[in-house]
């Protein structure tokens, strides 16, 4: 790319002057027909692009956009005019919210859940992703294959047995039932992603380490791990955002206990509670909701977009 | 030079009967195991225990005593419901090919040619996917709300008749699909503006020696060296399609009358909504057949690609 674009800038210019010195020696030797029909070309190409890219920046953009600005508005302006921007700036439905003891337990909640299964889940993928890259053995190859289907897997598929096998372990309606199963079902793109990272790792490293007479274990943890930090990255930031927006397994079992509810549960049943009476409401509940990952996403986006993507690609 | 591991072999002689296991051997099952273990526990044996369950007639409560064979396969063959499910299902499949590819490629080229700000617009394209679905489900159905939506205020501006949205049979499949094209539009986008960006450059530049115009160089290098990534994507799609659910319970919990009903939310109804166990393990084994047909299909698929 950068190639090309020397190339082009190159005749642009008939013939270098001897010195740069001046720069205004080097306006008479250009080609200035050929630097205006260009100069036209491009602008009119990128013309016609921007009204495309902001008309999809609008789609894209403008529901979150609003769904902020609209948990400033009272109900009644709400109901007058769905697009108008608020009057005046009221932060009253915020007050409330955070002083909100069930919202507060539904955050706490969601990040007891992120907090405990991505590391775990990092750890046991990250231990079986080295043995599948690293060590050979009889029938290691299909056993890779069985979690490579598992990506496949409809999570609905294993929920009925799931529920009683939660019911029979007195684990239903306790964040256990939402962590193990989540860990379980994130398994597969996380070894997966991890062990196409180590097998890329120069095996140099680890047979010096094994002549200094390191165990396996010993180069997992200290050769390995510390240089698959870019695949861990991925792991981690993939499965803490669906750990984050999960909803299919709290729905079905902790669905009954108002105590262990987490955000995109609690949001959906505080937003059916406050009706139609209290649009304002509902929407800095929305609000308060997303800002977290929000946050996150911004800070971090081109990490978020980079696991996110990774790990549909490779599952 | 004696090797590595023979080295190991000769420190710990093995006890008569036991199994001699080298070190690194001893890592991996002892690595393996926790891994192994929950996905066997949470996955594997779960689905042998539906195959079980879609055998009785069960109410979830109470012993499991009411073996009726393959009589539950023959009411979902007779089920007009299931049917009309999966028939939804291949729309979304198909709603989603022919409505993500385009766009998803086109978007991708437009931000591929040297627009200011084009990874501003690829953020902004990719915010929905970072939601979750609950959080688009909510915003969406006010959007559609039918008194005080955005989407008949609009109607209403530009005069025209109030729709029902969500709460027409005709309309609500393809409000929903609106809503699904929304939230994964950009993850599709910055899939393709990938695979674009790994594209050699001498390819155009070669093509422009040749007097290639820029449709032809598109049509005849973009377009072709996208298919593998045009084909990951709609596997991606197919399998999206056949896992969705949450979206739709949000938005209109397959009503009404069954008319956005998936196969998915229709297992989640019978199960826990109308609490027949069997039943609903029935369609969720029949489910994960779908997917484990489809998946081999895949893998067969691509592995011919590779042999040729």
């Amino acid at each position: 790319m950068s190639f090309t674009k020397l190339q082009s800038a190159n005749s642009l210019v008939k013939r270098l002057p001897v010195s740069l010195s001046n720069p205004f020696k080097l306006l008479r030797h250009m080609h200035w027909r050929r630097f205006f029909r260009r100069l036209f070309r491009n602008t009119l190409m990128s013309l016609w692009m921007y009204p495309i890219a902001l008309f999809f920046a609008v789609i894209f953009g403008y529901p979150l956009v609003w769904m902020v600005y609209s948990s400033f508005k009272p109900t009644r302006e709400l109901v007058k005019n769905v697009w108008a921007l608020p009057t005046n700036i009221s932060f009253d439905n915020y007050d409330e919210l955070i002083h909100n003891d069930t919202f507060l337990n539904y955050y706490q909640n969601n990040l007891i859940v992120v907090l405990v299964s991505v590391p775990l889940l990092t750890l046991i993928a990250a231990m079986a992703a080295f043995v599948f890259a690293r060590i050979r053995f009889k029938g290691s190859t299909l056993l890779f294959y069985m979690f490579l289907a598992g990506t496949m897997i409809p999570v609905h598929v294993t929920l009925i047995p799931l529920y009683t096998m939660l019911r029979d372990l007195h684990w239903l309606n306790t964040l256990t039932a939402l962590i193990v199963p989540f860990i379980s079902f994130n398994l597969p793109v996380s070894i997966f992603i991890l062990r196409d990272f180590f097998s890329k790792i120069p095996t140099e490293l680890e047979d010096a380490a094994r002549v200094d007479g390191c165990s396996s274990a010993r180069i997992f943890w200290s050769i390995m791990l510390p240089l698959a930090r870019p695949a861990i990255a991925t792991v981690v930031i993939l499965s803490a955002v669906s750990a984050w927006n999960e909803y299919l397994f709290a729905l079905t079992f902790i669905g009954a206990n108002n105590d262990a509810y987490t955000l995109p549960l609690g949001t959906l049943s505080m937003v059916s509670a406050l009706g139609i009476t209290h649009f304002d409401r509902m929407f800095s509940v929305l609000t308060m909701a997303t800002l977290p990952i929000l946050a996150f996403y911004f800070i971090a986006q081109r990490e978020i977009i980079k696991g996110i993507t990774a790990g549909a690609i490779k599952g | 030079m004696a090797t590595i591991s023979q080295v190991f072999k000769n420190r710990t002689p093995a006890p008569r009967f036991h199994l001699r296991l080298s070190e690194p051997q001893r890592t991996a099952i002892a690595f393996l195991a926790p891994a192994l273990l929950i996905f066997s526990i949470f996955v594997l044996w779960p689905i042998i225990k539906s195959v079980r369950y879609s055998l009785y007639d069960w109410n979830g409560v109470g012993p499991l005593s009411d073996f009726i064979g393959v009589n539950n396969y023959e009411d979902l063959l007779h089920d007009k419901v299931f049917w009309k499910a999966l028939k939804n299902n291949g729309i979304v499949v198909i709603w989603s090919l022919g409505t993500q590819i385009p766009l998803g490629v086109g978007l991708a080229l437009l931000l591929t040619r040297g627009l200011k700000g084009s990874s501003f617009f690829r953020t902004l394209y990719f915010v929905p996917m970072v939601l979750s679905e609950v959080i688009v489900g909510v915003i969406w159905r006010w959007i559609y709300q039918p008194f005080f939506g955005m989407a008949n205020a609009a109607l209403l501006e530009l005069g025209l008749d109030k729709q029902g949205w969500l709460g027409d049979e005709k309309q609500v499949l393809l409000c929903i699909l609106v809503v699904a094209t929304w939230r994964y539009l950009g993850f599709y986008i910055v899939i393709f503006i990938a695979a674009i960006q790994g594209i050699p450059e001498e390819y155009y530049e070669a093509a422009s020696i040749d007097g290639a115009n820029a449709f032809q160089r598109h049509r005849y290098i973009t377009i072709p060296q996208l298919i593998p990534t045009i084909r990951v994507a709609s596997v991606l799609m197919i399998v999206g399609a056949l896992k969705s659910f949450d979206l739709v319970w949000v938005l209109s919990q397959g009503g009404p009358s069954h008319a956005s009903e998936l196969v998915a939310t229709y297992m989640f109804k019978e199960a826990f909504s109308s609490n027949n166990w069997g039943y609903g393990s029935t369609i969720a084994f029949t489910l994960f057949l779908i997917a484990f047909v489809l998946a081999i299909t895949f893998i067969f698929f691509t592995r011919q690609k590779k042999d040729t």
